[in-house]
């Protein structure tokens, strides 16, 4: 690791304007940016901790008809919010179900969305991948045995956070903070519209560029007919990453299903929004079978892999069992 | 040490040979002890050595020994005080670091270390190694700085050209047609094919029976994933002196290494292994990181630290061979096995060293057997607890499942028809009735997308331990105790029970006793291989603790004008055992001592005629397979494990949890993954290296069987080993009977289930 020069901020303004500098890093709690640095494979000029940042730290809490955080939210505060718990379990349980206590009590939920991928190639700065500026993406002939079933083109990344499919179920919002020059300022960015494919720029995964600080987080409140769910296989029980994942939101009204999102992830560069199955599944009621048909119908157009067809199998079953939990909140059966 | 004192070698290949060596020739003229265990307990003649006391018999009762004691060490452990020698920081310390190729076989051609040396901090950077690369990550060069940042930016500093060759990184590469060769001299593949005679008279004993089974057993390279990694904190002291700390399993074995390298007597050297951060079978040798520091050290004159790091850990730390297990056995509808082919195929990468013990445990009849190695472009293979034994324990328990499912035979059933072992043959039916194993349903019978199974396997080892240990006992005037011996606690709790068996010998409580383990400046004893630290120190520990009693008693004995054998020790007393009015505190008697102290050397001589030249154990599990998602629960483990006499319960039982949890992973989880590209290991890290973590452990117990098995005047057995053997094994046998049909390959990760559920149904 190289020396670098380290500011502490005292607000997320501050922040932005020292992240403007060149070859700077931005450090939520540094569970994923201290790794890669270790790794050789981030290697920063400037480090910003976030952590100093008061209002990155603003409590979970209602307003307006939203749920908002501060961007430096841990995910055990975002598991252990009876707040969320009672409006959005899905987010609780996607906190909840990723690595591990000591992780979940320092890891921040901007620094969730925003962790570069697990991509054991990305990883290892021996491999001069695409990513990082190489000529080849090492996963393509090598091992892929957790890589990409989807949009696997140019760079076969999985989207490794938990948090990024459910909040996009929930319509979320990352409030950001922009440096031009002296001033500062905010701007809203759509979790949906957060992602970057590789197809547009191999180098990141999100649309976020220099000078640029998630301050909050916020979702709008469900309604109360509407039930969400995250569900994930893995191989591990204690910590592991999700082989396949899925978030769903589900409103029901008269018995049938009123509006459907559904969002997979661990399976392409970045969450995927299931706009087909999502249509198919309005005006239906739900049932075992229809959600089983569903998990079938989110494979449609997956080029798995050498390594990785499992990933088909365990794709159509979290997709079931995420709108199994969706619909049984919606109807009542928690929430 | 004397020429009749052989250091026990570490990775036994033929622990049979080694016993009878160890073995005391007849006892002739002996005196009968009882040895054995509940219901089976033989009167054995053994002659007992002068200096050593009387062995411990079935039957006896101890005060000390036997009690559930807490690691003495462990307040140190859990509060970080225990320093490792990762932890050493000495004034002046140097920090050094491999440069290492990122290709599995190439020529490095010209290495320029110009911009490293101009790093802040750096005082070498040079050539260090062979410039032939074999397995990717081998070192070319070495690094020392004042810190370990620069160390490490000093490392990626070096520039270095290759001539990258064509490798054979993986087995499947090694074993193509066009393949490189691994080693010039020599095809990937070697080793010993069937003998024709074998196999006739297999071919032979399999057309008398009612069934022959046949099947694939695949295990993947598993790396030991020691916490603390290889390496060592080395001060050579001009002119001619070394002090080292290592992370090594053999203090001793190290010892004469530094010397060698170093160029000065072994008189010279002090090894210290106080604490040890896990070994597992890799760290028998000084190492590449240990020599390198020690010659930087005498270069520099400074102290130097050098431990791998993680990635480099996985490469060169040592690792498990995988295996290729293909297997015919044939059964008769009594569930007699009477014919058995098995073939097997590994790689244990650059050094060899892949086998599987297959056959083992079972009468297996006419057996046929051919074994192959294949040489890879991959880092070496090490021991790794109980080496061979949990491959070819997975293999062959996994046949015989199929055995007894095509007779219609209980597999439990088909085992004990087919093990005469007098302690397996106790635990089968113990174990049974203690788990449960009526409960045990037909073999995919379950309805739903869970499906429960149980399923069993059986243990054995070898390790009575043998010659190789002095112990030195020191008892204090002022009635403190010291035991001490130069060879390692590999953090199973060795030091405890040394301090244990000199208080039992003492009678007095174990608070009054200090153990000293892990400095070559004390009494030679063993490297920790082949599970025979506790067999092999203990019984001198006892024999040092009784000598220095009897010391103590000679001189109480002078004061009450009798003779030393009619007093004992016990309670924290001297007692004179014909007139019960006599009897003076342990203090007191210490404080007669002319000197200021008793010091006696206690010797470890070759072992007694035993009950059971090896140990057993029997291993149930039950599992929870999800056909959905192919994840595998295990839920409840019960291990039956036979160690000889059970010194400390709490440890012992810690031991085989910790054999259940490396098992546990080894069956659902590990696996080196090695990229065909580059040869490098994808996964060497603690996060996709995946280990099993608290969640994923089952519901565990453990019995400890009670046997005193005689073969020295402790009566214990080695535990390291044993309880590893099966574990993998009962999973996967239960995981059979989930599912109606076996997951043929480790680790059972989700793919391979699904592939196994989709190859079932597609079968149909
Ligand atoms: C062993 C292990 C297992 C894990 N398992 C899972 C899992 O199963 N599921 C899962 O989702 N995650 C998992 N994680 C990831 C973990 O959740 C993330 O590391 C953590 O949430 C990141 O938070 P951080 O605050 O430490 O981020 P940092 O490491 O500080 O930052 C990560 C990235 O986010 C950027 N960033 C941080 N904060 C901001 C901000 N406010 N504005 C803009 N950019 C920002 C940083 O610049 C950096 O690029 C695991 C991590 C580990 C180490």
């Amino acid at each position: 690791m190289k020396d670098f020069t380290y500011v502490l901020p005292k607000d997320a303004a501050e922040a932005a304007r020292a992240a403007a500098a060149p070859n700077c890093a931005l450090k939520g709690a540094g569970t994923d940016l201290v790794d890669r640095m270790k790794e050789g494979v981030t290697r920063p000029d400037t480090v910003v901790n976030l952590l100093t940042a008061t209002d990155l730290r603003s409590p979970i809490r209602e307003e307006n008809g939203r749920i908002v955080m501060g961007g430096a939210i841990t995910l055990a505060e975002v598991a252990e919010s009876e707040l969320i718990r009672k409006v959005a379990p899905g987010l609780a349980d996607a906190a909840a179900e990723a690595a591990t206590p000591q992780i979940r009590n320092r890891g921040t939920v901007a620094g969730n969305l925003c962790q570069r991928p697990r991509c054991w190639y990305f990883r290892n700065d021996t491999y001069a991948c695409s990513k990082k500026g190489g000529e080849t993406c090492y996963s393509i002939e090598g091992e892929n045995k957790y890589h990409a079933i989807f949009e696997n083109v140019t760079c076969n990344i999985v989207h490794p956070s938990n948090l990024a499919p459910i909040l996009q179920v929930l319509g979320g919002t990352l409030h950001v903070v922009t440096a031009k020059g002296t001033d500062v300022v905010p701007s809203d960015i759509a979790v949906k519209d957060f992602w970057v494919r590789p197809e547009e720029d191999i180098s990141r995964e999100n649309i976020l560029v220099a000078g640029q600080v998630i301050r909050e987080v916020s979702f709008p409140i469900p309604r109360g007919t509407t039930g969400s769910s995250y569900v994930e296989t893995r191989e591990k029980a204690s910590f592991d990453w999700a082989l396949t994942s899925c978030a769903a939101a589900l409103t029901l009204e008269g018995g049938k299903i009123a509006s459907a999102s559904v969002v997979l992830s661990s399976v392409a560069p970045t969450p995927l929004q299931l706009e087909a199955v999502e249509k198919w599944l309005v005006g239906k009621a739900p049932s075992d079978a229809l959600f089983r048909e569903a998990g079938t119908k989110a494979t449609d157009g997956a080029t798995p892999m050498r390594d990785n067809a499992y990933k088909i199998t365990l794709t159509a079953v979290v997709v079931r069992r995420a709108l199994s939990a969706a619909a049984a909140r919606a109807t009542g059966g928690g929430k | 040490m004397n020429a009749d004192d052989p250091v026990i070698p570490v990775d036994p290949q033929d622990p049979a040979q080694r016993r009878r060596r160890n073995q005391q020739d007849g006892a002739r003229g002996g005196k009968p002890f009882k040895f054995g265990q509940k219901g089976d307990v033989r009167e054995v003649a053994v002659n007992v050595p002068p200096d050593e006391p009387p062995p411990w018999q079935f039957g006896d009762t101890h005060a000390v020994v036997g009690q559930r004691t807490p690691r003495v060490d462990a307040v140190a452990k859990v509060t970080g005080k225990a320093r490792y020698a990762y932890d050493m920081n000495l004034p002046g310390m140097v920090w050094a670091a491999f440069v290492r190729c990122p290709h599995a076989r190439a020529k490095v051609t010209a290495v320029d270390y110009s911009e490293a040396m101009k790093i802040p901090g750096v005082l070498v950077a040079k050539d260090y190694g062979s410039k032939d690369i074999r397995y990717a990550l081998q070192h070319f060069g070495v690094v020392a700085a004042e810190t370990h940042a620069a160390c490490l930016e000093a490392v990626r500093a070096v520039k270095a050209t290759f001539e990258v060759l064509p490798h054979a990184a993986r087995m499947d590469q090694a074993l193509a047609p066009d393949a490189p060769r691994v080693h010039s001299e020599r095809p990937n593949k070697t080793g010993d094919d069937f003998r024709p005679e074998a196999v006739a008279a297999f071919e032979k004993a399999a057309q008398g029976c009612d069934a022959v089974v046949t099947g694939t057993a695949t295990t993947e390279v598993q790396t030991h994933m020691c916490l603390e990694p290889h390496g060592v904190t080395a001060r050579f002291e001009a002119p001619d002196r070394a002090t080292v700390w290592a992370s090594t399993q053999a203090t001793f074995g190290a010892r004469g290494e530094v010397a060698r390298v170093l160029k000065v007597p072994e008189a010279n050297v002090t090894v210290i292994a106080h604490y040890m951060g896990g070994g597992f079978g890799s760290k028998f040798s000084l190492g590449v990181a240990g020599a390198a520091a020690c010659t930087l050290s005498k270069e520099l004159g400074r102290p130097v630290k050098l431990m791998l790091e993680r990635r480099a850990e996985h490469a060169q730390g040592g690792n498990r061979p995988s295996s290729v297990q293909e297997m015919s056995l044939g059964v008769k509808k009594d569930g007699t096995l009477a014919a058995y082919k098995v073939s097997k195929t590994g790689t244990g990468g650059i050094g060899g060293g892949a086998g599987a013990a297959n056959p083992m445990i079972y009468d297996f009849g006419e057996v046929a057997e051919a074994d192959f190695e294949v040489a890879t472009n991959a880092g070496a293979a090490a021991a790794m607890r109980a080496p061979r034994h949990p491959q070819g324990s997975f293999a062959l328990e996994t046949i015989m499942n199929l055995a007894a499912e095509a007779i219609g035979m209980d597999p439990l059933e088909l085992r004990r028809k087919n093990d005469k072992h007098p302690i397996r043959a106790r635990q089968y039916v113990e174990g049974a009735k203690r788990f449960g194993w009526d409960k045990r349903t037909a073999s995919g019978s379950g309805k739903g997308p869970i499906k429960k199974g149980m399923g069993v396997a059986s243990s054995l080892w070898y390790a009575l331990g043998g010659r190789g240990a002095q112990v030195l006992c020191r008892i204090r005037k002022d009635g403190s105790v010291e035991i001490r011996n130069g060879a390692q606690d590999i953090g199973v709790g060795t030091k405890t029970i040394l301090a244990m068996v000199a208080a039992e010998e003492l009678g007095i409580p174990l608070s009054r006793v200090t153990p000293f383990l892990g400095d070559t400046n004390d009494p030679i004893g063993p490297a920790s291989g082949g599970s025979t630290t506790a067999p092999t120190i203990m019984p001198a520990a006892r024999t040092a603790a009784f000598m220095a009693g009897r010391s103590l008693r000679e001189i109480v004995a002078k004061t009450w004008d009798c003779g030393a054998d009619d007093l004992a020790l016990g309670g924290g007393k001297v007692i004179h055992l014909k007139d019960r009015s006599k009897s003076m505190t342990f203090e007191k008697a210490c404080a007669l001592m002319p000197g200021d102290e008793i010091a006696e050397l206690g010797k470890r001589t070759g072992n007694y005629a035993a009950y059971e030249g090896q140990t057993g154990g029997v291993h149930f599990a039950e599992v929870e397979v999800d056909t959905e998602d192919g994840t595998i629960a295990v839920t409840r483990y019960l291990a039956l494990q036979d160690a000889g006499t059970i010194l400390n319960p709490l440890t012992a039982e810690s031991q085989v949890n910790g054999a259940i949890v490396q098992g546990v992973s080894y069956a659902l989880f590990e696996e080196r993954i090695l990229d065909r590209q580059l040869g490098q290991q994808v996964n060497a890290d603690m996060e996709m290296y995946k280990i099993a973590g608290p969640k994923d452990m089952p519901r565990a117990e453990v019995i400890l069987t009670e046997v005193v098995n005689g073969a020295n005047n402790v009566g214990v057995a080695g535990l390291g080993e044993g309880p590893s053997v099966p574990v993998a094994a009962a999973i996967a046998g239960a995981v059979h009977n989930a599912l109606g049909f076996p997951v043929w390959s480790l680790p059972m990760t989700p793919d391979r289930v699904l592939a196994a559920i989709a190859g079932k149904e597609k079968g149909k």
